[in-house]
């Protein structure tokens, strides 16, 4: 019953953003122009203004972590080898486990965050109640404690994205001053108190960043746990600066023609540029910037900001086959905000990386429906994500 | 053939994979597994058709020994028809069954390079022995095989780039094995889609990363795996913090991450398993001078990680994650000795895979050179120098049962 009507809401709300955002779809002509400096470049882009994170967009993404939170993860369907499996939810687990909802345990996780950011940004949303009481009914002390239990026997599942998102749940928790986020952040504070030092270590033994653009990206990882670290956990934050500077700081020219992966959501280039912009002091990142990224307007940028064509758009088996390159919208466009959050205010860059990202997050917003469950589990965490990257909150 | 853990020991354990939090699995025994599968037994499916294969290789070469009856009777319960229609079914349904979401199943279809590769060894063995019962073996397999070698060769033209580490999935050594049946059977699809991958990926390469290729026995006190010196290579991380790490260039030569770092050889040398490669792929001009460009010389420091002999541990490699406070009881103490055991003779036996691994490749590296080379006899000689370590870690082995000996022997055969 409650799900018929989360489903009505998710409908509504997906035709709401498609709305807004087809306007404003991107079209890029075959043979891409050269340009040779910022301003001709910025005159090519399409004017798409960035989405505030207002009531309404705050409605529509909370429906979907809603709609999700309580859909137990699928049950495993392995071809048997000689061995035949049979599966059986584990015992009690509405108080035992906190995550099994929205599809894996780290979507549980993000998804909660979304919720509660949502909620602590518009206290009085109509979804407010329900919102609530889900995330109520998923940070039980019981709940939380039986998700501690398991990870402790789960040797690296998780780590680090699941664990490096529990951290930024965290944070969003212990910086609300709310009666019920008090009670919750002391339930989860074991398990963050846990993944924080698995964290730790686990950037400390890395010998080589990852990076790839999908889950265990390294500076990915660095970034969802930053707020965390720096707010609650010194030795996780003192790690993290020495980890970026021991993995990161020598690079030089970003491999962006390798961009974007076949199953990629994240850029690898964007991601690492985004981490450091937020840990070097300015006058060290500005020139560091520049010899690792290549400049905006250039043909090696270019597939930085490749994204889903009319054909693409048009072919619904493509999108489904391939979720992750909604995401990858959503995910770039938080990269490009934090890096334009980063830059001094004068500098030209600044609105030219909105506008990229506000480009790119147009593209991701009508296609949140468009994949179904394979998408629609996880897009309203990059897509918040991403919105609060802009200055412009409106409550 | 018939025992290991695939079959009679515990079912599946879950590790870093989740199994177990939201979902609790129950397992029982495909009905007539002996029937509908044929490499169940040897503790995982690749050792079970590398086992397969040495077990061929022995009967085919000792044709007159006591044990023949008794081989044939095994071959013939597990390569029957049905048996490998199983497989070929059961390959089928999973290659179909993979998740749509690409980083939900992040392992890929399963035993696909590794056992693919083994299986084709497997098939060009049976494909090359004139007897009645290899030609009938050899028929019921046809259908997998010829399945495998086309998903093989698709596996190696997609991949983006290769993977350079020292574990079973290292592109260049799963190459190899592949020729060997390209050649075998004439089939030139799986050679060309080799020889062009192995060019595009290979051909380029300068100063293989010697230095990462110490093989240090996991023991105690010796830390990580190969943790000797790194080459001048990009993402290599212990160097001097004002040398640029240029990242368009991170696809020559490096190592690629895993998640705890790493390169270096587990069971291959990346260096040499690519240099044994190149030897099938290129002329013999070209490859002299390739491997003139790749490989230090061999009387050079830089070589030396290479020619050193593995260290024969003594104790048990140390877990990167201490365990939680030790149990101190008799009982406990005992239960800890015997994880102790068992990890010195798994990490022993893992040397001695290596070194049999490293001897192989040297021995390809060898037959490749002008005879007037004078460096094959060193070749030669370094590939017995591994070879005979790799016997002396082997001897009284408790742990590489179901995989170990193929790796003797394919070495044994690639010298013949």
């Amino acid at each position: 019953m409650m799900n018929r009507i989360w489903i009505g809401l998710l409908v509504a709300a997906n035709a709401g953003i498609a709305q807004t955002a087809v306007r404003s779809h991107v079209e890029r002509p075959k043979n891409d122009p050269v340009f040779t400096d910022l301003s001709s470049f910025v005159a090519s882009l399409p004017v798409v203004e960035p989405r505030p994170l207002d009531r309404t967009a705050a409605l529509q993404l909370s429906t979907m972590p809603l709609s999700c939170m309580d859909h137990p993860q699928p049950r495993p369907t392995p071809v048997p080898y000689i061995w035949e499996a049979t599966y059986t939810p584990v015992a009690d687990y509405e108080t035992t486990r906190a995550f099994y909802g929205c599809y894996d345990w780290h979507s549980a996780v993000n998804s909660a965050w979304t919720l509660v950011r949502i909620l602590k940004t518009f206290p009085d949303l109509p979804t407010a109640s329900a919102i609530r009481q889900k995330l109520n009914d998923h940070f039980g002390a019981s709940n939380i404690a039986g998700d501690l239990q398991f990870f402790k026997t789960a040797g690296t599942f998780e780590l680090p994205y699941g664990y490096a998102w529990l951290l930024r749940l965290q944070y969003e928790l212990r910086s609300w001053n709310d009666s019920d986020a008090v009670r919750w952040a002391a339930n989860i504070q074991p398990m963050a108190t846990y993944m924080s030092e698995r964290m730790t270590t686990y950037l400390k033994e890395l010998q080589q960043p990852v990076r790839t653009g999908v889950h265990p990206n390294t500076a990915m990882a660095m970034d969802n746990a930053l707020g965390y670290a720096r707010s609650f956990d010194p030795a996780l934050e003192s790690e993290i600066r020495s980890s970026a500077e021991r993995l990161f700081r020598r690079d030089v020219r970003c491999n962006t023609a390798a961009e974007p992966g076949p199953s990629d959501f994240a850029s690898p280039c964007l991601m690492e540029a985004a981490i450091m912009s937020q840990l070097m002091d300015r006058d060290s990142f500005l020139p560091w910037l520049d010899s690792f990224l290549p400049p905006l307007y250039s043909t090696e940028f270019r597939p930085l900001t490749k994204g889903l064509g009319p054909e693409f758009v048009k072919n619904p088996a493509a999108i489904a086959s391939k979720s992750h390159i909604v995401g990858l919208a959503f995910v770039r466009a938080t990269s490009m905000g934090e890096l334009a959050n980063a830059l001094p205010a004068s500098d030209a860059r600044v609105p030219v990386l909105r506008r990229l990202a506000a480009i790119q997050a147009a593209t991701g917003f009508p296609l949140m429906g468009a994949v179904g469950y394979d998408g629609s589990h996880y897009y309203a965490s990059w897509a918040t994500t991403y919105l609060i990257t802009n200055p412009r909150v409106v409550p | 053939m018939d025992s290991g853990a695939t079959a009679r020991g515990a079912p599946p354990a879950a590790a870093n994979n989740g199994a177990g939090y939201f979902w609790v699995a129950n397992y029982t025994l495909l009905n007539d597994h002996d029937r509908l599968r044929a490499f169940w037994g040897c503790n995982d499916w690749h050792s079970a058709v590398a086992a397969t294969w040495a077990t061929i290789r022995v009967l085919r070469t000792y044709p007159h020994s006591t044990l023949n009856d008794l081989t044939r009777e095994k071959l013939n319960a597990h390569l029957g028809r049905a048996n490998l229609d199983g497989e070929l079914e059961f390959f089928r349904a999973t290659a179909a069954a993979i998740n749509p979401i690409p980083s939900a199943s992040q392992t890929g279809l399963f035993e696909r390079p590794y056992g693919f590769s083994w299986l084709l060894e497997l098939a060009s063995e049976l494909h090359t022995w004139p007897d009645s019962q290899a030609k009938r073996w050899s028929g019921n397999m046809a259908l997998l095989t010829a399945w495998m070698a086309d998903s093989l060769g698709a596996y190696f033209t997609k991949l983006v780039e290769p993977i350079r580490s020292g574990s079973q999935g290292n592109t260049a050594l799963n190459m190899t094995l592949a020729l060997d049946y390209a050649d075998a059977a004439h089939d030139t699809k799986l050679r060309n889609a080799v020889v062009s991958t192995a060019r595009k990926f290979y051909l380029a390469d300068s100063t293989c990363s010697t230095q990462a290729e110490r093989a240090v026995p996991a023991a105690a006190g010796g830390g990580g795996r190969g943790s000797g010196g790194r080459g001048p290579n990009a993402d290599t991380t212990r160097r001097a913090p004002t040398i640029p790490n240029d990242l368009t260039a991170s696809s020559r030569g490096a190592p690629p991450p895993t998640q705890f770092g790493g390169g270096g050889p587990v069971i291959t040398s990346p260096c040499l398993s690519e240099a044994a490669l190149m030897a099938r792929v290129l002329d013999q001009r070209a490859y002299v001078a390739w491997l003139d460009r790749v490989l230090p010389p061999l009387e050079s420091g830089r070589f030396s990680p290479l020619t050193e002999a593995i260290a024969i541990p003594t104790g048990p490699p140390i877990p990167p994650t201490p365990p939680p406070a030790a149990d101190t009881s008799p009982a406990g103490r005992a239960a800890a000795a015997v994880v102790a055991a068992n990890a010195l003779a798994t990490e022993r036996a893992r040397l001695a895979g290596l070194s049999f691994s490293r001897a192989q490749s040297m021995e390809r590296i060898a037959r490749a050179l002008p005879s007037t080379d004078h460096r094959v006899a060193a070749w030669h000689r370094l590939s017995a120098i591994q070879a005979e370590r790799g016997f002396e870690l082997m001897k009284d082995d408790q742990s590489g049962i179901s995989w170990l000996p193929a790796q003797a022997l394919l070495y044994l055969t690639v010298r013949k």
